[in-house]
């Protein structure tokens, strides 16, 4: 459905879509995990958006239209540029998850500790390894603080697969910082 | 007890427990018990937690940088109305009033008759004839960053603007002069009754706008079609930069040639200084 705007679409755009900046970098930012990427994806979001903003129904979601926007920009253009991450098997999560699961079941308090040590690097390079379709779901939720009904918005698709994916998405990210944690030496084996 | 067919989907409504997700009270007390009792599902529990509390400390939330944020909105804005301009050009023509004697508000309204609805008009600022040069090229400055003017060629080669120039029948050569780190954005050619002026905008990485004013000496000799304070133009005819920061803006004039330029940007005039003083 269309929308004809009245007076100047500039500065409607201006009004409706640019205080939205600050969300889409950051999550440009995850997505590309790299500074320079965040911003021309940015960039060419906003400059896609507003040509097609006389299509934007006044009223509805700016942020959600925005965030769809960002998502087929990023897998049309930036996803063929960055390196492809690794690939998760999520099978050898479950067993790793079964094998750490008896000790760390009456421990689970120290996880926290454990993952303190982690640095803010280690973090982001876990996430940055995720699949992508885990690794939005997790940008969206943990680290930007959307609903799952937002999310679902964002991404189009029903509320249930983005709590599946967020529940898989952090199993995996669990193993990756127990690992890192392990490399480090703040888990005792 | 929970059979094995229903773990999975427990352990996923556990990750909505986490998020606050669960709105039905029955399901969340069902969740909390089985959090209580069942040490599987009370792992699945604080892994989910653990992780997201991780995530929440150590992924700061990034802020679009100023600079691209300006970049962005110039890049738009400068896009958006040069869309305009090539949409309103038959409705500009059928305006004959537009035609103005000053050179200011022919200037002015050459580019709200064509970017702006006619609605826009009546509230522009009235431009007297009598505006100084240096005047008029921090006015039309302030109309390109309030996106009321933008250039009618959008291009950042110089030899289309100067093609442009040339095709409008500039009678002096403007000094096509980009400095590095700058590149055009575009050019216009205003009209005073048959004479024509040149103007050209720059843009940097950083969202910085330079827009340049650029006419022959001769009018402000010969034929008197522009102003200019007379301390001022003894000072630039010297071959001196003269400099001026005001309300957020900053301006240079000076000699290039037998051209005298305007040169306004939205920084300090110390930043023109260092790009055009010298420069000749």
């Amino acid at each position: 459905m269309t929308k004809n705007y009245d007076g100047d679409l500039y500065a409607d755009f201006e009004r409706e879509a640019v205080h939205h900046m600050d969300a889409l970098f950051n999550f440009a930012l995850r997505m590309t995990g790299d500074s320079d990427e965040a911003s021309d994806l940015v960039q060419d979001t906003y400059m896609r958006a507003f040509r097609f903003f006389d299509k934007f129904e006044k009223g509805t979601n700016c942020k959600a239209w925005l965030f769809r926007i960002m998502k087929n920009t990023y897998i049309n253009t930036y996803r063929k540029k960055t390196k492809e991450p690794e690939k998760f098997d999520y099978e050898e999560v479950e067993n790793f998850y079964e094998n750490v699961k008896p000790s760390s079941t009456e421990d689970a308090h120290l996880e926290k500790e454990i993952f303190d040590n982690l640095l803010d690097d280690q973090v982001a390079t876990a996430i940055s390894s995720l699949p992508e379709d885990f690794r939005t779901v997790v940008i969206l939720a943990d680290i930007e603080g959307y609903t799952y009904e937002e999310i679902a918005d964002f991404i189009d698709c029903p509320v249930g697969t983005v709590r599946s994916r967020l529940h898989r998405a952090r199993k995996m990210l669990y193993a990756k910082l127990y690992d890192y944690a392990g490399s480090k030496g703040y888990v005792k084996n | 007890m929970i059979h094995d067919k229903n773990r999975q989907e427990y352990a996923e409504l556990i990750a909505a427990l986490v998020d606050n997700e669960i709105k039905d009270s029955r399901l969340r007390a069902e969740l909390e018990g089985l959090k209580a009792t069942d040490s599987g599902i009370k792992m699945e529990f604080e892994v989910q937690a653990a992780v997201k509390t991780t995530i929440k400390q150590k992924c700061r939330y990034a802020r679009c940088p100023s600079a691209v944020k300006n970049r962005i909105l110039l890049d738009i804005r400068t896009g958006h109305l040069a869309e305009k301009r090539t949409t309103k050009t038959e409705s500009f023509s059928l305006r004959p009033y537009a035609y103005a004697a000053a050179i200011v508000v022919v200037f002015i309204t050459l580019f709200i008759f064509k970017y702006t609805d006619s609605a826009n008009i009546s509230s522009l600022p009235v431009v007297e004839s009598s505006v100084t040069f240096d005047k008029m090229a921090m006015n039309n400055f302030k109309a390109i960053l309030s996106a009321k003017l933008a250039p009618q060629i959008a291009s950042s080669d110089t030899n289309t603007i100067k093609s442009f120039f040339l095709s409008k029948g500039l009678d002096y050569d403007m000094h096509m002069i980009c400095p590095s780190g700058w590149e055009y954005v575009g050019a216009v050619v205003s009209d005073d009754n048959g004479k024509k002026f040149g103007h050209v905008v720059l843009k940097d990485s950083q969202g910085k706008l330079i827009y340049i004013f650029e006419v022959d000496k001769k009018y402000f000799t010969n034929d008197k079609k522009l102003d200019l304070d007379n301390q001022i133009m003894s000072q630039v005819m010297s071959g001196s930069c003269y400099t001026q920061d005001q309300d957020d803006m900053g301006i240079l004039i000076n000699k290039t040639g037998d051209n005298v330029r305007a040169i306004v940007t939205n920084d300090k005039c110390e930043k023109l200084k260092s790009l055009f003083c010298g420069l000749q």
